[in-house]
């Protein structure tokens, strides 16, 4: 079996623009949009992860492509490849020529737009602008802030929001039913209370509990507790009970082992601290947390701040147990 | 400090045959203005900074008693300018007894937004026959301006100071000083300047203000080792900086990843990696890597700025914010565990090619897929490590087969 049938969030990700989960405006938006006399826009998507931005991008491909949309589609990750030359190169090349065909235009699919330099964005606003009579760009990024104005200023921006709990555990649940799977409606709570909103984690960590046989408290549990969102949660909590050495350790399994990325490895801890703590001291963790948020983002050596994190909740959680 | 302590002001040439190098050049541009005569053509100064064009010119005008008029880059030069500013003096420099040099310093630098039009009423005031000599100079050859001043000018090209003139210059200012630095900082400095006189006096002011004296004759550095178990045993913060400064590492960049040779290399890794696997306890632990987190910013930014210079402060700081704290570590170049880094070249790397493989197909970024999908992945596709979370490499062999590009045949069918 291919992994796109294996995996149920590809299985279930929505193929027509009106399956897709509570972003009725947006799709209503875009249908508008896309009907209109000037046609498809260069449009610029942004909003939290797993709310089905990148779903609907493909989506619109394949409706205004067609059959064939895959041969006309460039999709790229700016997250991967980040750099200038991937826009010079990939881009300019792929938006270079008029297609043969029945076909209107190309479409450029770039997510993760934000993680692009502001140097790479420049190149990009130039050939979005070269390339207006072959291509179409839709642009895919979680913080508006971090796309440069002049991209901004060329581009029709959808807003998308959060998923709503009903929507998620909605259809979370319709997943299990399709599937044959026995689903307690606590459990799927749990499964979207642990992924904040983003339903493609949340499809992964039903389909790593439903191995189990059922969706249950227990399968949920075991499935929560392979995620690297909890083994974060452990580091943390090694650190603050003073086990600086094990909880360095288990840390470089997840970053340097696993491949975890530093921004992800600080995220998913300060979403473990908010859950866990108690307020008075939650607070100043996640004071700490930000300042070394920070200096990963400005610093160098990514190792050397993250161990430094460490060894800093470390201290904190010692001066902690002796006042107590 | 004001301009009179500093060392390329104190030590500029007063006179010709003080200058060092371009002996050549010197004496073309002596006989250029010995000989100036009403209509001659300017003279055109080509050559790296720190070779003597400035100081030539001022030489020149204070040997043939003129008084030098000076324009360079950080006046502005649109045309209307360098027309009010030049040409009253170039028409009317001899009525009332005035003997004018006219110094255009930087003139590869002439802006084509900012100085609009000045290129083209330099050129039209230098064509006018004129009694006053025009010195012009420019790093390089490149660009339109220059090759415009070119056609109208006498050129005469400057080149880097030679190592061995650079090596006699140092000892000289060094001996006028009363200072001393070790041989090999000496060398250093004079192959780190590139024939440039002015860098290479500025750097040394620095290395000998910092309080740092070379007191017997040595090589280039000391293997970083060696270094940074001299950090560790010095007896006193300057000793302990001095210790740093002599290392063959460097403060160098891994945000776009580097070799295994090169992070050895790293200073702050060669400290990281030693703080981190010494015992003690863990205040002192968090004072230290505090400190080096620190630092670590400092060093980002010199290499976003590409400020290299700030990068001379960088001992300094550590050597004091971690001085009391570090006394009897000893240098340690892993900074990894062993079993870590041997399952970092195992599953790590497998991973990290599953990933790979994996994100173009489920339309994500091999960052996410690595962060919301690769444990569940194993966790279903896995034989053994099954539900443990964890991995082993036959799995990971498996599930990479598994992913074969050819079964590819998702759901545009």
């Amino acid at each position: 079996m291919s992994i796109e049938h294996l995996m149920w969030v590809e299985k279930y990700r929505p193929k027509r623009l009106d399956e897709v989960v509570n972003q009725r405006e947006i799709v209503e938006g875009l249908k508008r949009i896309m009907g209109s006399a000037g046609g498809m826009p260069n449009m610029l998507f942004a909003g939290p992860a797993g709310v089905g931005k990148t779903t609907v991008a493909l989506c619109i491909a394949r409706e205004v492509l067609g059959e064939y949309w895959r041969d006309y589609t460039l999709e790229l990750n700016a997250s991967d490849e980040r750099g200038i030359n991937m826009v010079r190169e990939k881009v300019k090349m792929f938006t270079r020529y008029t297609s043969i065909g029945s076909i209107p235009f190309k479409i450029v699919i770039l997510d993760e737009a934000d993680e692009m330099t502001p140097e790479a964005q420049t190149a990009l606003r130039r050939i979005m602008e070269d390339s207006a009579g072959t291509s179409r760009f839709i642009l895919i990024c979680n913080y508006i802030s971090q796309i440069i104005e002049p991209i901004q200023s060329r581009c029709v921006i959808f807003r998308f929001k959060s998923l709503a709990r009903e929507d998620v555990v909605n259809h979370l649940a319709n997943i299990c039913r399709r599937e044959g799977v026995k689903y307690e409606d606590k459990a799927l709570e749990m499964v979207y209370e642990f992924t904040s909103g983003d339903l493609r984690h949340a499809i992964n960590v039903l389909q790593a509990a439903a191995s189990h046989g059922a969706v249950n408290d227990s399968s949920v549990r075991s499935a929560l507790g392979i995620s690297y969102k909890a083994r974060v949660g452990e580091v943390i909590r090694a650190a603050l009970e003073g086990n600086f050495n094990d909880a360095r350790l288990k840390m470089l399994e997840l970053t340097r082992v696993y491949g975890l990325s530093e921004r992800d490895f600080i995220k998913f801890a300060g979403e473990e601290i908010m859950r866990d703590s108690s307020s008075a001291k939650s607070a100043e963790l996640l004071r700490v947390l930000a300042e070394y948020d920070y200096r990963l983002v400005a610093g160098a050596h990514p190792d050397i701040q993250l161990t430094a994190l460490l060894a800093e909740l470390a201290r904190i959680g010692k001066a902690g147990k002796v006042s107590k | 400090m004001n301009a009179q302590t500093m060392w390329v002001e104190r030590y500029r040439p007063r006179s010709m045959v003080e200058m060092v190098g371009n002996e050549d050049a010197r004496l073309e541009a002596y006989r250029w203005l010995a000989g100036f005569r009403h209509g001659d053509r300017p003279l055109l100064l080509i050559g790296p900074p720190g070779t003597g064009k400035t100081t030539m010119a001022k030489v020149l005008a204070s040997e043939f008693g003129y008084e030098l008029i000076e324009l360079n880059a950080s006046d502005e030069r649109t045309k209307e300018r360098l027309e009010s500013l030049l040409r009253p003096l170039i028409e009317n420099a001899n009525i009332h007894g005035r003997r004018v040099l006219l110094f255009l310093d930087e003139v590869d630098g002439l802006h084509g937004t900012y100085d609009r039009g000045g290129l083209s009423a330099l050129l039209s005031i230098l064509n006018d026959a004129s009694s006053v000599p025009v010195i012009m100079a420019a790093n390089s050859d490149a660009g339109e301006v220059i090759k415009e001043l070119k056609k109208v000018s006498k050129v005469v090209r400057m080149k880097g100071i030679p190592p061995r003139l650079l090596l006699l210059y140092l000892g000289h200012v060094l001996a006028c000083e009363g200072k001393s630095v070790s041989i090999g900082d000496m060398l250093r400095l004079v192959i780190g300047c590139n024939g440039d006189v002015r860098s290479m006096l500025n750097s040394a002011q620095s290395l000998v203000g910092m309080g740092v004296h070379g007191v017997e004759p040595m090589g280039y550095s000391t293997p970083i080792g060696s270094a940074i178990n001299g950090f560790f045993s010095s007896a006193s913060v300057e000793e302990a900086i001095d210790a740093l400064s002599r290392s063959e590492g460097s403060y160098s960049d891994p945000s776009f990843g580097y070799d295994g040779e090169r992070r050895r290399l790293d200073k702050l890794n060669a400290l990281f990696s030693s703080i981190v696997n010494a015992r003690m306890d863990v205040d002192r632990m968090a004072r230290l890597l505090g400190a080096l987190s620190c630092a670590d910013l400092l060093i980002a930014r010199v290499n976003r700025l590409r400020a290299w210079r700030m990068l001379r402060y960088i001992d300094g700081i550590i050597a004091r914010s971690i001085f009391d704290d570090s006394r009897g570590l000893s240098y340690n170049q892993y900074d990894l565990p062993y079993n870590i880094s041997n399952r970092i070249h195992g599953e790590g790397r497998m991973l990290r090619m599953i990933a790979g493989m994996l994100a173009p197909r489920l339309h994500e970024s091999r960052r996410n897929i690595i962060a919301y999908y690769m444990p569940y992945i194993v966790h279903l596709l896995g034989g053994k490590s099954k539900g443990t979370g964890d991995i082993s490499l036959d799995d990971l062999n498996a599930i990479a087969k598994g992913l074969n590009p050819d079964k590819r045949d998702g759901m545009g069918a």
